[in-house]
């Protein structure tokens, strides 16, 4: 595992959201945005605790599903990063 | 001087107790003279004249952590949520009513999520058979016409807003006194519950057809009926709470239909619907 496995996201405190049926609905107010996530995205959205490092989200879904390792750390990465962008999560 | 007693109404489980100057109690009565209660107040709303819009500013809502604050041209007002306490102030009498409605609505739409885990909901509310049907949408979707449709066919709890909360038994639909303009002379301003059958956001049509809406899509559509209740995070993660506790037993669906009294038997049996020729 590479260091970016090590970082750990938090859910950005500009943000609301639950888990409906395994969809994630994120609000921002202050953009007077409603986001829903797809389904991987919104179970790496439900891992994000603000204690799990992106390696243990990473195993997390390896176990969940047909996927091996790398190609999941690579898909979390890009998806956090992509949060991060809109400020929906942070780095702890 | 003797001090005058507030006025206490209940609207969907929410007591508000509502001070206003002795010339105009008659008027307040006779309007919520259904919602009139007698239970402790849990928020204090206090209607006032003197209302003078900023020049600059004649419209707008404004949101803090624990505020909310608007005005208009002919009325204003502040609504503290941490000290549950809420000021109206009105340019001239004739506008008491709506001052007072627009607070009230802004009000329930906050306190509701967190005092009792319900929403405040832009929708129109028929009640047939002892079971609530809840209709929502932006302006223009129908929620009047399928109140209007409901002439002989259901009690109508209300045209424009209604309050889903969980009861003893499940969901269920409470009417509010917070009718629209489209229909006054139907305007009945009964408090009225009955168990939720099922929410539908409405879709105008040339043939009736229900989609099932999965939980995630019924909340996007119910906040784009009401963004103020999400307007703030906190305010927004309460929303969510009460909505995820609701919509987990409540079916929620796409109901594109047009606007004839057909409505009813298709929501009794919509499998039976056949389209237009």
């Amino acid at each position: 595992m590479t260091d970016s496995g090590k970082r750990v996201p938090a859910h950005h405190s500009r943000t609301a959201s639950r888990i409906f049926s395994g969809e994630a609905v994120v609000i921002t107010p202050a953009e007077n945005k409603v986001r829903m996530l797809n389904p991987v995205g919104s179970r790496i959205w439900e891992l994000v605790d603000g204690s799990r490092s992106v390696a243990e989200i990473v195993v997390v879904l390896t176990s969940e599903y047909d996927v091996d390792p790398q190609h999941a750390q690579r898909t979390t990465l890009e998806l956090l990063d992509a949060l991060a962008e809109k400020d929906l999560i942070v780095w702890n | 001087m003797i001090p005058v007693a507030p006025l206490t109404l209940d609207v969907g489980g929410i007591v508000v107790a509502v001070a206003a100057p002795d010339p105009w109690r008659p008027r307040l009565a006779a309007r919520y003279a259904d919602f009139l209660s007698s239970g402790a107040a849990g928020w204090h709303v206090a209607v006032r004249a003197g209302w003078h819009a900023e020049p600059k500013r004649r419209s707008f809502v404004e949101h803090g952590e624990t505020w909310t604050r608007f005005g208009y041209a002919d009325f204003g007002g502040w609504l503290d949520l941490a000290g549950r306490q809420a000021i109206v102030a009105l340019a001239s009498d004739e506008h008491l009513l709506p001052a007072l409605e627009r607070m009230l609505v802004y009000l329930l739409t906050q306190a509701l999520p967190q005092d009792a885990g319900g929403l405040l909901l832009h929708a129109s509310g028929v009640m047939r058979q002892g079971q609530a049907h809840v209709f929502v949408g932006p302006s223009g979707a129908g929620k009047s016409t399928v109140a209007r449709l409901a002439s002989g066919y259901g009690q109508v709890l209300c045209d424009e807003n209604i309050v889903l909360r969980l009861g003893a038994a499940g969901p269920e639909a409470v009417s509010t006194p917070f009718w629209g303009q489209a229909t006054p002379e139907t305007a009945a301003r009964l408090r009225l519950s009955a168990p939720l059958s099922a929410l539908y956001a409405l879709q105008h049509a040339s043939t009736f057809s229900l989609t099932p809406l999965t939980p995630a899509q019924a909340v996007l559509v119910l906040i784009d009926s009401l963004r103020i209740a999400v307007e703030q995070p906190a305010r927004a993660s309460a929303w969510l709470a009460a909505a995820k506790n609701l919509l987990a037993q409540v079916p929620v669906y796409r109901l594109s239909f047009r606007p004839t009294t057909e409505l009813w038997d298709f929501l009794a049996n919509p499998h039976s619907a056949q389209p237009m020729p």
